[in-house]
Order: structure tokens, then C-alpha cells, then sequence
């Protein structure tokens, strides 16, 4: 707890022939976080990466072919029965090449028949179009005056036709409609005819070439023959199609699986580098891994390897910091799903404490004093439970549920309350509503704690990230800690007697001592030469101003941080009169016809708007105060989680593994 | 309201907090007495911002994960813009014959043709009707299709179908605002509305200016939606002359903008201000509504052009006073 999963940098020798075996093996364990060290170590110039675009690039073409393949036939998504082998990607490649082929084939050949269905469709339509006009297609052609157009538009292109149109005298008519297309016969004056062109070519607006001759309606016979034959042969290519979907429904997914496993290991071969007769491959592992790690590569080259494995302090550029250590979370399964809530805000950084355990114990405290009702908890409790039983997808979210459940049943039992209740059983500790300035001095008493234990995480950090200058006189170093302890404490006294107890001399000496020094050597770090301030080094002046904008930054967020605690008295009194306001509102309704059912409806109804509602706010505080006050102390989230190299589950052995 | 605390409790919580790491106009004015570009870079990468428009995007998906249903559709189609700008670089980079290595690193990753085989084969087009051709239906290609198709021999001018797909994408997102329920929509059209006007200001100013578009052309182009500029607005801005602007609109938000602004590209700048107060008052009002997010979007890329233009500022040696001059962000402590 509180320490990630140490880790360890793997080096990997392995002969040439050997490296696809090892990165199966390597990826089938799923331990190993790929590390590129080919620029960075001192025998990069013995060594070249491994050159696999070619191979990598020509298996994300067959990917490309496999997606156009599964957007032309669009097949139902199928799952092999039983096991499914995957076949060589070399293969694979070939087949999925050869149904490209016929997919070309296919689109071409409906593509070409479709077109002419359209123009055909297009040709009858122009001359159906001027028929109820009782308009002949050379009457249109003669016009002097008018500048008659015919052509299609999606209908809800002819507003924007209309406001292109809304200075030029025009005159629309829908003459057919067809889904969404409308056929629109457009009339403007010829003056206008540049005008208009100009603005029809903006709407996508398709012309309709216009029957050239009287021959027109001996044209349309004939067009009607040929659009029922094009129509034949298109039905036909469209079963032809068909027949490919239902062939490749079960084909497709597999064809996929064996080449995104394949390219997945040429990615990995990405990182690695080779000389003449070795190739290298370097990663992090868990350090309980590394045995692991180190049998499955032996296994792999029946010995004919060399496994380092280093600790990251022992390497420079960990030391420097600019090769971050991936971060693996550890933590008991109860506290685990809080790695979610601390993986949003982003992973620690190698060798800074994961605040996990903590968030997750301090999330039900202040979850069971805002939400503190026994049968209120016991309720969520049981819907985290159905949530962990039944949603796999949401399992955290259920174990979060459940823990909440139990903090505010436990709450609950403190406060004496059940679903509202207050007469049931006695409290165990007192009644929120009785004494709402205990509750108030509770919740502040938290956030001095809790913010305490973000000082001390921030003061570990830093010196366990040997930041010495933080650690001591940083914003939210021992100093700063130092200047707030004795705040808390001479605040607490003046709670809890009305008198600090010292003299304000020696109050503000002690308070002012820890504050000035920091003062000072902020300003003194400000100044010292070989800063890398852009600019140059700030002057005198400008030193002093800014650690006392800084000084007084600390002090405020101080007071604020902790005040903001408050909030846990605040909701927990609300949830006490929310519960009140439905009791009174029961009582109300009790008077009416069937008062005691109605009664009984505003209890429950109101006890589950409460758990629904509040529940949530509850919730949100909780997550606030968390990110808020106590990660932006020490917690900077700028670390890299670990992604170990892992394959797949091939489909169809998902029960066997 | 019980419903719009339950979608948006978390996110404005986020959001809240994502706001406070927004860097502040204190902080670029500082950037902007950087020596140099590098140090600017190194500074930025330290504090996330080393690629702006990646740290755009990712601000994106970060949103998305916060939200459901047709409110996600509106930040989705919101961020379809950036899908529309990687059409345009495909296509200028075909028409000038130059190869997807060169161009690749400018693709957004986002949509169909973030950098990948897809975009890759477009390029392989023989010409922009071809590669019109090869595109997805949606968001672009049965629109542009049909764009090709009513060009019919008439050669076909890229610019064209650029204003086509950019319309394609703010006027999908317009529809989506309005799909949202009422609560939402009000913030979301205070948001998304200011933008499309300013979108219109400029693409006009621009259409009219640089390529001596016509009124009927230009209005085909405009952008149909917006907060404060209607249909009947829209045929001023085609129709009156430029110079007109700022009285005809003096009694919108952008009356001052325009008469402060003397070129399509200063008049950009100093609307992105208006948006950026636009954004700011929606981040005062209601927490629970689509509007803070959208809100909070706005802000960041109007920061990532802030970055970038420092960036570039540095590059080509611009003094401190003309790039702080230029810098849209508010926000301060």
C-alpha cells in the first residue's frame, strides 16, 4: 500500500532468428512495458532498430481492406462456434486480397448499374415533370424573357435556394418528390441567368437535362424497357453480394483477429534494435515478474539468451528524470476501484507514494458524515451489490457503492437515524440537527487532519523524490506544514477554551517564525544564480514581491482549504432536514382520504429521491474535496501508468484461457 | 432539473477544476517576453500545451467521456470541424501533388481521415473528384458528391468544396443544438450561436474580399444558424457593402468588433474576443447545462490559438507588444 508495484528494467538478448518467438512469448505473458533505448544507451551506435514499417505497413492494408470489406458487405457480427484457430497472417493477407478483388468487382458493377437506373429515372422524370404543365420541352426552349431550370435538390436545400434567391424575382415549383430529393422547376428572368447560375451551383443544385426533341415520349418507352432491365441486373449483383456477406459473417472477424495479432507483434518489433547476430529488447516489468519474464524468454530460445534486469535507481536517466518508470497501482481489493478515481486525475510518478488507500479511506468518512442514515446505506449498499453481481462492466463502481452503503450505515447507527428516523434506536454518537456546532467543529476537524496528510505526502514526495528545496520550503513543504500545525493548534485551543493559551507575543512568533523563513528563502532561491528563469534572474524587488504574493497565497489557501471542510457538517444537516421536510410533508398528507397510504408513499418516495439526489452530491463533494484540497497539494498526476505489451484473446478462447 | 444535475453533476465538477488549470492572459503575457521559440516550447510542453491542437483534442475526448446521448452529439459534431480541417489539407495536398509523409503530421487525429491508411489512400486519388468520390457518406462525402455532380463540366475548384464541408459541419452542429432539450439548448445556442455568427462575419468578409465572390454565391455559402445574425442579416453582409458593416450591425454584439476591426484578419481577432465573453458569461450562469462544456471548449481553443500564435510570433521574431496585442484569453487571476 502506498508504494506502487516496484519495477525493473528488462534487457533482452536474444539470436535474430529467434526474436518473433520471444515477442509471442514475450506479449502471451503480457508483463513487459516496451522501452526504446536505441537513441539512448551508450552501444546505440552498435545497434539499428528494427526495420518493420514494410511488414507493418503491408498488415495495416490488409486491416484497410478487412474495414472496407466489413463497410461494403456490412455482415452481421458473428462469433466462430467453439475454437477457432487463427491461420497464418501470410495467408490471411492472401484471401483477404482475393475477396477485395471481388468486393471491387461488386461495387463497380452496382455502381455502374445504379448510375443508369438514376439517369434513366432522371430522363423519365424530366419528361413526367413537364407533362401536368401541359408544357412542351421546345416551348421551354424558345422562351425569351424567362430563363426556365430543372433540377434536383435535397428538400431541405430549398430554404437555403429560397434565401439565396430572396433579391432575384424567381419563381420555384415542386414538380415531384422522391425520398428526400425534390424536383424543382425554377423560373427567373433571363437577365438574370448569370445570377442565377451562380447561385444553383452554391445549393448542389442537379440539373435535369430537358428532353432535346418532339421525339420525347418514343424516348421514353424506350427508357422505361432498359431502367426494368438495368433494374434485373442490378437485383441480381445485389444477391451476389448477399451471398458474399453471409460467407464472410464468420471469416471476417477471424481475418482480423490473426492480422491485428500479427501486427501487433511487428509494432513491438518496432522497438526493438539488432546488430549482427542479436536483437535487443528492453521494457519494464513488475519485479515479481522478472523470474517470469526471464523463464518465458529462455523457454522461447531454449536458453540461447541473456536477460538483464536493472533496478531503476541504478540508471541515469531515472535518476535525471527524463525516463519515467511506468506506475502499477497495488492495492487490497477493497481500495482498489479507487484507483480509478486517482488514475482520472493522473498516476503518481515513480518513487511518489500512491495516495489510493488514503483517498479511499478518507472518501467513506466523508461519505458517511454527509450521507449518515442506517437504512439509507443498507439500500445503496444492496444496489452495489446487484450493480457487482450483475454488471461486470461497473464491478468497481458496485464495490465503491457497497463500501459507501456501509460507511453511511455506520454513520447512520452513529446519528440514530433510519430511513429518517430518529426514535428507533438511540444514537450512538449525537444527532446531527441537535448539535449542529459539534458537527461543524467535526467537519473542520477533518480537513485539518486530511489536509495534514497532504502536507506530509507532499514533504514525502519531494524528499522521497530528493526535491530537497520543496521538501523544506516549498508552497506546501515542512515549512508551510509547520506554519499551519501551529495555526491548527492555537486554533484549536481558542475552540476549545476561548483562549490561545500564550501570549500573542509568543503566538506570533511562533506562527510568524516558520512564515518568514519561508519568506526568506524564497526569496534567496528566487535570486540565486544558475536559475533558469526566461529572462534572466528577477531582481531584488520583484524577489521579495513574489514570495510575498506566494507567502500570502499559502496562508489563505491554508485557512481555505481547511474552512472548505465545513462543507461535510453542511450536507450532512441538509440530508437531516431533507428527511425532516419529508416527514412533514407525510404527516400533511396523512389527514387526507387513504393518508396513511399516501403517508407511507412520501416516506418512500422521498427516501429514495434522497438516496438518488443527495446520494449523487454526496458523492461529488466527496470527489471535490479529494482533487481540490488534497491532491493539488502534493499530487501532480504527471506520471506514466504502465501498458504492458499484451495479446489479445484470440476469439473463440476466451474460456480456455 | 433533477435530470440535468444528474447528467451534469460530474462534469461541471471537472470542468470546474479543468477551468482553473486554463493558463491565464498574466501567464501568455510572459510567454510573450520569451527570447526564444524553443524555451516558449519547453515551457509549454512542461505545462501540457507542447502540441495545441493535440491538447485541444484531448481536452475533447475528456468532455465526451463526461457526457450521453444528444448532448455528446453536439460536442461530437462540434469537434467534426477539426475532421473538416484534415479534409482540406488532403485536398490542398493533392492538388498540389505532394505526398502523405509531408502532410501527415498536420492531420488531426480525429474522424475518418485522422493520419492512417484512410487518409493515405486518399491521396492516391487521381483527382478531387476522385477523392471526393472515395469519401465516407457522412459527414462530407453525399454532400460533396452532389457538389461535384452540380459543377458538372465545369472544372472543380477546391476552395469550393472546402466552404461546402465547412458548412456541412457548423450547420450539423446548429442542428444539434437544437435537438437538445430545452435547458440545454438555451446555453448551448449562446455558445455555439456566437460562434456561427462570427464564423459567418469572417467566411463572408473573406468570400467577398479575397475570392470576389457575388452576393448569390456568398449567400449559398453562408452558414444557415446563429445566435444574433438571421437570414435577413445574413443578405446585409452579402449584399452591403463591407464598410457598412458596422452601423448596419451596430446593434449586435459585434457592432464594435467590426468598427475596430479593419481587415478580415483583425476582424477575426477581435471577434474571437466577443466569443470569448460570450464563453465566459455561460460559464457564469446555470452549472447544469451542455452550455458550461461547450463554454469550457471554446475557451481552450481560443487559448490554443493564443499558443500558436506566440509560437509563430517567436518563430518569425515578432516584437512583445504585437503579439500580447494579439491575444484573445481573458482569464486572470
Amino acid at each position: 500500500m502506498l508504494r506502487s508495484v516496484p519495477m525493473k528494467r528488462a534487457l533482452v538478448l536474444v539470436p535474430r532468428r529467434d526474436v518473433d518467438a520471444v515477442i509471442e512469448a514475450v506479449a502471451s505473458l503480457g508483463v513487459l512495458h516496451l522501452l526504446d533505448l536505441s537513441e539512448r544507451e551508450e552501444w546505440s551506435w552498435a545497434v539499428r532498430p528494427y526495420d518493420a514499417a514494410d511488414a507493418a505497413r503491408a498488415r495495416r492494408d490488409t486491416l484497410r481492406q478487412i474495414d472496407a470489406l466489413v463497410r461494403f458487405f456490412a455482415p452481421r457480427p458473428a462469433r466462430p462456434a467453439g475454437k477457432a484457430a487463427l491461420s497464418a497472417p501470410d495467408e490471411v493477407a492472401r484471401q483477404v486480397e482475393v475477396w477485395a478483388g471481388e468486393m471491387e468487382r461488386l461495387r463497380a458493377e452496382r455502381d455502374r448499374l445504379r448510375n443508369e437506373i438514376e439517369e434513366l429515372e432522371r430522363f423519365l422524370g424530366s419528361v413526367a415533370v413537364l407533362a401536368p404543365f401541359g408544357v412542351a420541352p421546345q416551348q421551354l426552349q424558345r422562351m425569351r424573357l424567362l430563363e426556365p431550370a430543372c433540377g434536383w435538390l435535397p428538400a431541405g436545400e430549398q430554404e437555403r435556394l429560397e434565401e439565396v434567391l430572396a433579391r432575384i424575382p424567381h419563381h420555384v415549383v415542386v414538380a415531384d418528390a422522391r425520398g428526400s430529393q425534390r424536383l424543382l422547376l425554377l423560373f427567373g428572368l433571363a437577365r438574370d441567368r448569370a445570377a442565377l447560375e451562380r447561385a444553383l451551383k452554391g445549393t448542389g443544385w442537379i440539373p435535369v437535362a430537358m428532353p432535346a426533341g418532339p421525339d420525347g415520349e418514343g424516348d421514353a418507352q424506350l427508357a422505361e424497357h432498359k431502367l426494368a432491365a438495368t433494374r434485373d441486373e442490378l437485383r441480381s449483383v445485389e444477391e451476389g453480394v448477399a451471398q458474399m456477406r453471409d460467407g464472410l459473417a464468420e471469416a471476417l472477424p477471424l481475418a482480423r483477429a490473426s492480422i491485428e495479432r500479427d501486427l501487433l507483434l511487428l509494432e513491438a518489433r518496432a522497438f526493438t534494435s539488432r546488430s549482427e547476430s542479436v536483437v535487443f529488447i528492453a521494457g519494464w516489468v513488475p519485479a515479481e515478474r522478472a523470474d517470469a519474464l526471464r523463464s518465458a524468454v529462455e523457454h522461447a530460445t531454449r536458453g540461447r539468451c541473456h536477460v538483464a534486469v536493472e533496478e531503476p535507481q541504478s540508471i541515469d536517466q531515472v535518476r535525471s528524470g527524463s525516463e519515467p518508470v511506468p506506475i502499477l497501482f497495488r492495492n487490497p481489493a477493497l481500495v482498489r476501484p479507487f484507483e480509478r478515481l486517482t488514475a482520472a486525475y493522473g498516476a503518481p510518478r515513480w518513487r511518489e507514494l500512491d495516495p489510493t488507500p488514503i483517498v479511499a479511506v478518507a472518501f467513506w468518512i466523508m461519505f458517511g458524515l454527509m450521507f449518515g442514515d442506517a437504512g439509507q446505506g443498507l439500500v445503496l449498499g444492496a444496489a452495489g451489490w446487484v450493480i457487482f453481481r450483475r454488471v461486470a462492466r461497473y464491478r468497481d463502481y458496485g464495490v465503491i457503492l457497497m463500501e459507501c452503503g456501509i460507511a453511511s450505515t455506520a454513520f447512520g447507527l452513529a446519528y440514530g437515524s433510519v430511513f429518517g428516523l430518529e426514535n428507533v434506536f438511540p444514537p450512538l454518537w449525537f444527532r446531527p440537527m441537535d448539535d449542529v456546532p459539534r458537527l461543524l467543529r467535526v467537519g473542520a476537524a477533518f480537513g485539518l487532519v486530511f489536509l495534514s496528510l497532504s502536507f506530509g505526502l507532499s514533504v514525502l514526495n519531494a524528499v522521497l523524490r530528493r526535491e530537497w528545496t520543496r521538501a523544506f520550503f516549498g508552497a506546501h513543504g515542512l515549512l508551510a506544514a509547520l506554519a499551519y500545525w501551529t495555526a491548527a493548534a492555537l486554533a484549536l485551543r481558542w475552540l476549545a477554551t476561548g483562549d490561545v493559551g500564550i501570549g500573542v507575543g509568543l503566538a506570533v512568533a511562533l506562527l510568524g517564525t516558520p512564515l518568514c523563513a519561508l519568506w526568506l528563502l524564497r526569496v534567496i532561491d528566487e535570486l540565486r544564480p544558475g536559475g533558469d528563469e526566461p529572462g534572466g534572474r528577477p531582481g531584488a524587488l520583484t524577489a521579495v514581491l513574489a514570495g510575498a504574493v506566494e507567502l500570502v497565497d499559502v496562508v489563505v489557501s491554508g485557512i481555505a482549504n481547511t474552512v472548505s471542510f465545513v462543507r461535510l457538517a453542511a450536507f450532512a444537516v441538509s440530508h437531516a432536514g431533507l428527511l425532516l421536510a419529508v416527514f412533514a410533508l407525510a404527516r400533511t398528507v396523512a389527514d387526507s382520504r387513504f393518508g396513511t397510504l399516501w403517508g407511507a408513499l412520501v416516506i418512500v418516495g422521498g427516501n429514495l429521491v434522497i438516496i438518488a439526489l443527495e446520494g449523487l452530491i454526496v458523492s461529488i463533494q466527496s470527489v471535490r474535496l479529494v482533487y481540490y484540497e488534497f491532491f493539488s497539494r502534493f499530487h501532480e498526476g504527471s506520471g506514466l501508468e504502465y501498458r504492458p505489451l499484451r495479446l489479445r484473446t484470440p476469439i473463440g478462447e476466451e474460456n480456455a484461457t | 432539473m433533477a435530470s440535468a444535475l444528474r447528467r451534469y453533476a460530474y462534469g461541471q465538477a471537472r470542468i470546474r477544476a479543468k477551468l482553473s488549470r486554463l493558463l491565464t492572459r498574466q501567464q501568455l503575457e510572459v510567454f510573450a517576453a520569451y527570447p526564444d521559440e524553443s524555451l516558449l516550447s519547453r515551457e509549454l510542453a512542461a505545462l501540457g500545451w507542447e502540441d495545441p491542437a493535440a491538447a485541444v483534442l484531448s481536452r475533447f475526448g475528456e468532455v465526451l467521456d463526461m457526457l450521453a446521448g444528444q448532448p455528446r452529439d453536439v460536442v461530437l459534431a462540434y469537434r467534426a470541424r477539426y475532421e473538416c480541417e484534415n479534409l482540406g489539407v488532403l485536398l490542398r495536398a493533392l492538388e498540389r501533388g505532394v505526398g502523405y509523409a509531408e502532410i501527415a503530421a498536420l492531420l488531426h487525429p480525429v474522424g475518418a481521415l485522422a493520419p492512417g491508411p484512410r487518409a493515405e489512400e486518399l491521396l492516391e486519388a487521381r483527382s478531387l473528384a476522385d477523392a471526393v468520390s472515395r469519401l465516407d457518406a457522412k459527414p462530407f462525402g453525399e454532400v460533396l458528391r452532389r457538389h461535384v455532380r452540380a459543377a458538372g463540366a465545369q472544372p472543380l475548384e477546391r476552395f469550393r468544396l472546402e466552404l461546402v464541408a465547412e458548412r456541412v459541419v457548423y450547420e450539423d452542429v446548429w442542428a444539434a443544438v437544437q435537438g437538445l432539450e430545452p435547458g440545454d439548448r438555451r446555453f448551448a445556442e449562446r455558445v455555439v450561436g456566437v460562434k456561427l455568427d462570427c464564423v459567418n462575419l469572417v467566411r463572408t468578409a473573406r468570400l467577398r474580399t479575397h475570392h470576389g465572390l457575388a452576393p448569390e454565391e456568398v449567400l449559398a455559402y453562408a452558414i444557415r444558424g446563429g445566435l444574433h445574425l438571421g437570414a435577413a442579416q445574413r443578405a446585409v453582409l452579402a449584399h452591403e457593402p463591407l464598410e457598412a458593416w458596422p452601423a448596419l450591425f451596430a446593434s449586435t454584439p459585434y457592432g464594435v468588433a467590426l468598427a475596430a476591426a479593419g481587415s478580415p484578419p483583425q476582424l477575426e481577432a477581435e471577434l474571437a474576443r466577443v466569443l470569448a465573453r460570450a464563453a465566459e458569461r455561460v460559464l457564469g450562469a446555470s452549472p447544469f447545462q451542455l452550455g458550461l462544456m461547450l463554454a469550457y471548449l471554446v475557451l481552450v481553443e481560443l487559448q490554443a490559438a493564443d499558443l500558436r500564435r506566440l509560437l509563430e510570433g517567436k518563430r518569425l521574431q515578432r516584437p512583445e507588444e504585437w503579439l500580447g496585442a494579439g491575444l484573445v484569453t481573458r482569464r486572470g487571476p
